[in-house]
């Protein structure tokens, strides 16, 4: 796919043909894979571009986690100087020009809990963790996987259900290891919400998803009918989850009502994209071509992974198909070789485990910190409004712990990148004085607009932000 | 992965909190203690209870004199397990596919993985739950699946004799009762055949945009909950005053796990007729489908599941330790694993101890090359093992399985031999106990590293247990071949379980062979495998009849399974 986006013009062509809004989100689902025009959503804005021009109600507010494991190496992550003119440290020096929207904090820290990878998870994106004790080798550990609270994306989704036809858009890029795709979980911590790991598999699902029609060509005609069918089908499997259910006894009717909650979702998003406004021009990207990015052991291509990914989740964002996302670039103990980061041999938490704090790792959180700021900048240079798809977006970025070489959350890394429409202080370094970490993530659930009054569970909530971050 | 519901929803009492409080008598009583039934002689015998039927029910016994419903198998006291919906597996989905639609169509998108959380697949199929995107995924791959198959029209007889020359055209309502018949494993109701028929018509009104309709109609079948999905609800028994599996969900039951995918139409015709509603017709089925080729796999799957094999799949054996380690030495351990399987139960229909006794292996070069054997001829032959290895306990596949990924693990192999062979429960793990390794022990053998676990009585009160049993293992490094020395010393083999001693790993596996708990346990794994239930306390009576009839029939494994599908263990169910 060509970086159209890297282009400052406010109209970038990618592709001969520009189609309506709705035709090209039907087209989506009708198997019609179509080149667009940017820019997105302009056409639904009011003449000053600050609201949408059908309901004149806000433009939609975004909230996304990226989230990586293995903690940092503090030398080279926290800055020198504090306050708005600071310079970016080494670990974050690639977002030297999105600086104006990157806030970091540090000198926070959360709540210790009982040692390991699990409930440290648990902490960093919900503050809160499973509190049953493992009972094997690991005895006196909490190793539960069933987190009490929502991840903080899975959170905002959930106050924002049926908002998008995607509530959430769980993407990931290093796969190696025990725990990927386990950083985005609903309430109650049954329901993961998997990473989508392929570029391609994502763009599928997003753009062309391939179903049947009658005729050859993309008219609208040809499209509804599939959208019908695909309607009745729905209608008919939800008759059938119904009447099984019925039969079933307490568990395995709770089994069967989550398959019908997903169909259930499937035809609240149909009915999302029928009833997104017409007369809008939005651009869908190039397939991408690409399918191999080697295993995590040898040369794993994570970058080129990355930017196909961010590509086209800064595409679905604009274009409104989903407003939250979970970017899992890699999980607790990853498995995954750095070699362009010139650590060869070594897997990332061996890495960690006795060189947490040495210029290796630095040279790896570099790396990372370089692929989430190129994720950023796609965001950025979407114009939308007066101004861009960033200025309306927060992200969240975090890891499982601090230091993960000692497993501990002490100077945990955060850091928000956007504007969330004005509602943050962007542009700066606040070294805090001690606070706890979780004030943070409750201020940047906020700052999007979802009023939690606290965040966490059980004695570890916080009920207040950090306010030093907050305008 | 899929979803699971918090464990805390189960009802059952699982089989190893049962087996632990034997585990315990076992520690305090000289490790005497047995699981099951020790004596060899009761009545019955033959396959599966003919003539036994006391008041309603073979083998099942009830007295209403008892109080409740007083059921007893085998002079036990009897209640069915609870029966959980499965999901099916992303290989029986795909084997149903094949069955249904050809060879020239096959399940080829992705759909949210197995929970393998447990040891046996069928565990993990009946507690899993299916997340939003998971949904999402059926529908892609059941509408990819329809337009395959309708591409290959004329090579599938059930769908070339359908073209609709009108949206009525009976033909569409035949289709949707057979086929439907065959994907949800029981006859659609009339009610069903009409709305899934009504699909066809919706697309339009010329034979195109039938075409399209046909497929989504087929698409739809696939992505029901009644196909996806596999319940269990059963029947009243009137005689015995349980729930009984109907006969459509007994041949799902027995074709799921027979043949690791749906009932075929002989099978679905008995169902129709009554017959799986008796032990006999059960039997007649059961023994037609063991004979099928299909069933060889199942034996291998079972034994993978059980014997952690199937694990080696995701497994890594670290690279600068084991630099011969590769995927192509898997598959020939897995080849021979599966090679001496068939042999035992489809070639000769042997002792199926064997697997823990035998003296011969099928070996190609790769695995004679770890094994240091030599055999001459091309693919697997027939080859004699070394004095000390033993049948397939020692083969490379179990021995890999069984072990970390930079070294062999006495105390995995010792549970493994523990819980899965003998189903001796084993206590968890005191708390506070430093469990590392002391690193300036490195050049010592592993025996005398670990010597600290039998002397300080603090450990030794468990691993006593099984260290011991998988020391004798450690001629068999961490990636499955054989050594005779480590470290410089030659490797001591030999110790006691049951504080009876042995001098190898054959020696250990003639006293597991001869245990009575070991074709219990056999019996109460593959039910297990077979129902992903928990088999416990109310079901020991029926396990032991099924354990002690195998016995009786020379430990058959054809037999014991037979005896299995049987029993009223598998025919009877509580409703979850």
């Amino acid at each position: 796919m060509k970086n159209s986006g890297n282009k400052s013009s406010r109209i970038v062509s990618v592709g001969p043909k520009v189609i309506e809004r709705r035709t090209f989100l039907r087209g989506a689902f009708g198997g019609v894979s179509l080149s667009l025009g940017l820019p997105l959503l302009d056409a639904m804005l009011n003449t000053n571009g600050d609201a949408l021009a059908a309901t004149g109600g806000p433009l939609p507010m975004r909230f996304g986690v990226f989230h990586w494991g293995g903690g940092v190496n503090h030398k080279a992550w926290i800055p020198a100087q504090t306050g708005a003119n600071f310079a970016l440290p080494d670990s974050l020096k690639d977002f030297e020009d999105s600086k104006a929207y990157l806030t970091t904090v540090t000198g926070l820290s959360h709540i210790e809990a009982s040692p390991g990878h699990i409930p440290a998870r648990g902490i960093a994106l919900s503050n809160s963790h499973d509190l049953s004790v493992c009972q094997g080798s690991c005895v006196g550990v909490y190793r539960g996987q069933a987190m009490p609270e929502p991840s903080l994306d899975a959170l905002v989704a959930e106050a924002w259900k049926g908002q998008a036809p995607y509530d959430l858009l769980p993407v990931g890029i290093c796969r190696k290891g025990p725990y990927a795709s386990n950083s985005s979980w609903a309430r109650g911590g049954t329901a993961y919400n998997r990473h989508e790991a392929s570029p391609q598999a994502l763009y599928e699902r997003l753009f062309s998803k391939p179903l049947p029609a009658t005729g050859s060509g993309g008219s609208p005609g040809v499209l509804d009918v599939a959208t019908k069918m695909r309607k009745s089908v729905l209608d008919v499997l939800k008759g059938d989850a119904t009447a099984l259910m019925a039969k079933l006894g307490t568990t395995d009717k709770r089994r069967l009502e989550q398959h019908l909650e997903g169909l259930r979702s499937i035809e609240a998003s149909l009915a999302i994209r029928e009833s997104m406004p017409t007369s809008v021009s939005c651009a869908a990207p190039d397939a991408p071509a690409k399918k191999d990015f080697g295993d995590g052991t040898t040369k794993e291509e994570k970058e080129a992974k990355s930017i196909l990914m961010s590509d086209i989740l800064a595409v679905a964002i604009a274009c409104d198909l989903t407003r939250v996302f979970s970017y899992e670039w890699s999980a607790n103990q990853s498995q995954s070789i750095y070699w362009e980061a010139n650590s060869t041999g070594q897997h990332h938490e061996d890495v960690t485990h006795g060189k947490s704090q040495s210029d290796e790792h630095a040279r790896i959180i570099r790396f990372i910190m370089k692929n989430f700021a190129y994720l950023t900048r796609k965001l950025r240079q979407i114009p939308e409004g007066a101004g861009n798809v960033l200025d309306r977006t927060l992200i969240f970025g975090t890891s499982e712990h601090a230091d993960a070489g000692d497993h501990n959350w002490t100077d945990h890394p955060l850091l928000l990148v956007g504007k969330a429409g004005g509602k943050v202080k962007a542009g700066v370094h606040i070294r805090g004085k001690g606070e706890i970490a979780p004030k943070v993530m409750f201020s940047a659930v906020r700052a999007v607009g979802v009023n939690i009054t606290k965040l966490g569970h059980a004695d570890r909530a916080v009920t207040s932000g950090f306010t030093e971050i907050e305008q | 992965m899929g979803t699971r519901l918090p464990k805390g929803t189960r009802i059952t009492l699982r089989t190893r909190d049962i087996v632990r409080a034997c585990a315990f008598v076992m520690m305090f009583s000289s490790c005497q203690g047995t699981v099951g039934n020790t004596g060899d002689a009761t009545g019955g015998g033959g396959t599966g209870g003919e003539g036994a039927g006391a008041t309603g029910g073979d083998d099942v016994s009830v007295s209403p004199s008892a109080g409740g419903t007083g059921v007893t198998v085998n002079q036990k006291a009897f209640a069915p397990m609870v029966a959980h919906m499965f999901r099916l597996t992303r290989e029986q989905l795909s084997n149903i596919v094949t069955d249904v639609f050809g060879n020239k169509v096959s399940l080829t998108k992705p759909i949210e993985a197995d929970e393998t959380n447990e040891v046996f697949l069928a565990e993990g199929a009946a507690s899993v739950a299916t997340s939003a995107r998971g949904v999402e995924q059926y529908e892609d791959a059941a509408f990819d699946v329809a337009t395959q198959a309708l591409a290959q029209r004329s090579a599938i007889a059930w769908l070339a004799a359908c073209q609709p020359k009108s949206d009525s055209d009976a033909c569409i309502a035949k289709l949707v009762a057979d086929v439907g018949q065959r994907l949800w494993r029981r006859p659609l109701t009339d009610a069903e055949v009409r709305a899934y028929a009504s699909i066809v018509g919706l697309s339009g009104s010329d034979a195109a945009a039938r075409d399209v309709g046909m497929t989504y109609l087929l698409a739809a079948l696939l992505q029901s909950p009644n196909f996806i999905y596999v319940a269990f609800v059963g029947e009243p028994d009137d005689a015995t005053g349980m729930r009984r599996l109907t006969g459509y969900e007994m041949a799902s039951r027995l074709s799921l796990f027979l043949w690791n995918s749906g009932p075929d139409a002989e099978l679905l015709a008995a169902a129709g007729a009554g017959k799986l509603d008796e032990v006999a017709g059960i039997n007649e089925q059961a023994a037609r489908m063991l004979a099928h080729p299909r069933a060889r796999a199942m034996v291998t799957k079972f034994f993978s599941e059980s014997w952690k094999v199937s694990r080696l799949n995701e497994a890594s054996k670290d690279p600068s330790v084991f630099p011969d380690w590769s995927p192509a030495l898997l598959e020939s351990y897995k080849g021979e694993f599966r090679r001496v399987l068939e042999d035992i139960v489809f070639e000769r229909d042997a002792d199926i101890r064997e697997v823990l006794t035998g003296t011969k292996t099928f070996a190609d070069a790769a695995v004679a090359k770890a094994y240091g054997i030599n055999v001459s001829g091309n693919g697997f032959v027939s080859a004699n093992l070394r004095a000390s290895q033993s049948g397939l306990l020692t083969s490379g596949a179990v021995m890999a399985a069984n072990a970390f990924s930079q070294r062999t693990s006495p105390t995995q192999r010792g549970v493994f031999v523990r819980e899965q062979i003998l189903c001796d429960e084993v206590p968890a793990p005191m708390q506070g106990v430093d469990t590392s390794l002391k690193e300036a022990d490195a050049n010592l053998p592993l025996r005398e590293r670990l010597a600290e676990h039998r002397t300080n009585p603090v450990c030794a009160s468990c691993h006593a247990l099984f260290d011991p049993i998988g020391l004798a293992f450690e001629q068999f490094d961490g990636m499955g071949r054989y050594r005779s020395t480590e470290a410089g010393k030659a490797i001591e083999t030999s110790g006691t379980i049951d504080d009876e001693p042995f001098s190898d790993p054959r020696g250990l596996a003639a006293f597991v062979s001869r245990q009575p708990r070991t074709a219990t346990c056999l019996a109460k794994q593959l039910l297990t495998f077979a129902t992903g239930g928990e088999v416990g306390e109310k079901q020991e009576g029926a396990v032991e009849l099924v354990a002690e009839r195998t016995t009786q029939a020379n430990h058959s494994f054809k037999k014991l399974v037979l005896n299995l599908v049987a029993s009223p263990a598998f025919r009877f169910i509580e409703k979850d």
